[in-house]
């Protein structure tokens, strides 16, 4: 399942220190174009708890969902 | 009276002005959040008048009891007794191929079948009963819809579509006299994300870029299914039809795969691209329920770098704002509309209902989702606006709504003086929003349904720019 990562300091993030952490939970980087301050993730869903814990609160993880385009068309 | 929990970004600098009655009930610390009582008919000023405050409805938490079990089946299809034919044709009897036919035998229900014309104009249908309580008929471009109620059933039917014509007065234009005025000559920057723009001889698209994953980042053209080329059009569309702010610069941010839900990383990379190329509005006519904290930390970094999100109150019949137009950083858009400026029989007029404006022939539109969280409402019922290659369309939604506004926004702060010379930081969100605060007229629906009201130039309806 894909998540999105977000930094919630002020100064730089360690990268390096990220890296190390998503290695060990088997989190795969899918999209680093907002990069060093978003990152798409894909990460089991059963280890995101531990992984949040493990990243020491420096990033929040949210899940990725889809947005719509708000139709009013009826259909059956 | 109504609560509301705000969260005081400058706590000392609040200084509420005596036409507006705000009572502090609670404080979390001294400059924490504060629980206000203000009345809801108040909160429309209140919110322009300190834009950047965070303003959230108090909400109660229930017990977790469960639920007694409701049965909502919905039938798809019955037992068949009656196969119709229906075809659609123009008023010089020419078939239309690629129209949807919608036929609900049982509306409550959702009973009843749908299908697509041919090469004939036809579409054969298979019913369970001989009387069609609606009858809905949509065309991608160039037609207005029908809708038709209690329609007798034969094995035969036929309906007329009217053709769009680009000099009909549509709700937008009963409002914005779009045609008559001048083009934006100062640069004004509107980022919209969506399905992609273009190609329409009556759009010029400045740049942009396709933020969808696994797809060309160049190609930011629409993905084929209009919706991003009617908003735009309805933003900056010169030629053949004119936009509420002809002459603006747009930017194209595609983040919808063709037929498929966006993904809200690829928002948040269309936000981040809109504040690096200095947009100076971003519509988002786009929304879901559920709050969304990765989209509104982008949303609040754009506020902070002087830029304006719009976005589209959701169409989902009266329910609660969608996200992100939820959000306090956002400017939400309801969708109103007007009798007399579509066709008789049209889809259109299946969207009247209550309530009606100061003048009654103004409604808030069925679809639209409605709450406190409303700031603005603009015409979104028959809007005639841009299609890929050249076509033209009519679409209804708060998705038009949305970028009526943000087009008359664009307009007016094109007039505003200092416009121009503000640094990009939050202090240049404020004074925009409190710019244009000054230039909205009510139209008597009520704050839960119209925010402050409309945009208009110098408070005026029918402006005269």
């Amino acid at each position: 399942m894909n998540f999105i990562l977000k930094y919630k300091g002020d100064q730089q993030p360690d990268l390096e220190k990220l890296t190390e952490v998503l290695t060990v939970h088997h989190a795969r980087i899918m999209d680093d174009s907002l990069l060093p301050h978003s990152a798409l993730l894909n990460v089991e869903e059963s280890f995101v708890n531990k992984l949040q814990l493990d990243l020491e609160g420096e990033w929040d993880i949210y899940p990725e969902h889809t947005y719509k385009i708000p139709t009013t068309k009826k259909s059956i | 009276m109504a609560d509301f929990l705000t969260q005081l970004l400058k706590t000392k600098d609040l200084k509420l002005k005596q036409d507006v009655e705000v009572k502090v009930l609670d404080s979390i610390d001294t400059d924490g959040a504060k629980l206000i009582q203000i009345n809801p008919v108040q909160l429309p000023d209140f919110k322009f008048n300190y834009p950047g405050l965070r303003i959230i409805p108090e909400k109660f938490y229930h017990k977790a009891v469960c639920q007694r079990k409701r049965i909502s089946a919905k039938v798809k299809s019955t037992q068949a007794v009656l196969p119709i034919t229906i075809t659609i044709n123009d008023p010089q009897q020419k078939p239309i191929q690629n129209i949807t036919v919608v036929v609900f035998t049982d509306f409550a229900m959702s009973r009843g079948a749908s299908g697509i014309t041919d090469k004939n104009g036809s579409v054969k249908l298979i019913l369970d009963k001989d009387n069609a309580e609606r009858i809905y008929i949509y065309a991608d471009h160039s037609y207005w819809g029908s809708f038709q109620e209690n329609v007798k059933l034969t094995s035969n039917l036929k309906f007329t579509l009217q053709p769009v014509k680009t000099d009909y007065t549509d709700s937008l234009r009963y409002f914005y006299d779009t045609g008559n005025w001048p083009r934006l000559k100062q640069k004004i920057r509107v980022g919209i994300i969506d399905t992609g723009v273009g190609p329409h001889k009556d759009l010029h698209v400045s740049g942009g870029k396709n933020l969808v994953k696994g797809e060309d980042e160049n190609n930011y053209e629409d993905n084929g299914e209009g919706h991003g080329t009617h908003v735009a059009g309805i933003i900056a569309a010169s030629g053949g039809i004119n936009g509420v702010a002809a002459g603006v610069q747009i930017m194209s941010y595609r983040v919808f795969p063709k037929d498929k839900g966006a993904s809200n990383f690829d928002i948040m990379k269309a936000i981040a691209q809109a504040i690096s190329d200095k947009c100076d509005l971003i519509n988002m006519s786009l929304g879901e329920a559920e709050d969304d904290e990765g989209l509104t930390s982008y949303i609040k970094d754009a506020y902070n770098e002087g830029i304006l999100c719009f976005a589209a109150n959701g169409n989902d019949s009266r329910s609660a704002v969608s996200f992100p137009a939820a959000y306090s950083l956002c400017v939400a858009i309801s969708a109103m509309g007007r009798i007399g400026t579509f066709p008789e029989e049209a889809v259109e007029e299946s969207a009247v209902q209550e309530p009606f404006g100061t003048d009654n022939s103004n409604f808030i539109a069925d679809f639209s989702n409605i709450g406190l969280e409303t700031d603005l409402t603009a015409p979104g019922v028959g809007i005639i606006s841009t299609y890929p290659n050249d076509y033209y369309a009519i679409m209804d939604g708060t998705s038009m709504a949305c970028p009526a506004a943000t087009g008359m926004a664009a307009r007016l702060l094109s007039h505003m003086p200092e416009f121009y010379e503000m640094q990009r930081n939050q202090d240049r969100s404020v004074e925009m929003l409190k710019f244009l605060a000054r230039n909205i007229t009510p139209l008597g629906f009520g704050a839960n349904f119209e925010g402050k009201g409309m945009l208009c130039y110098n408070n005026e309806l029918h402006s005269k720019i």
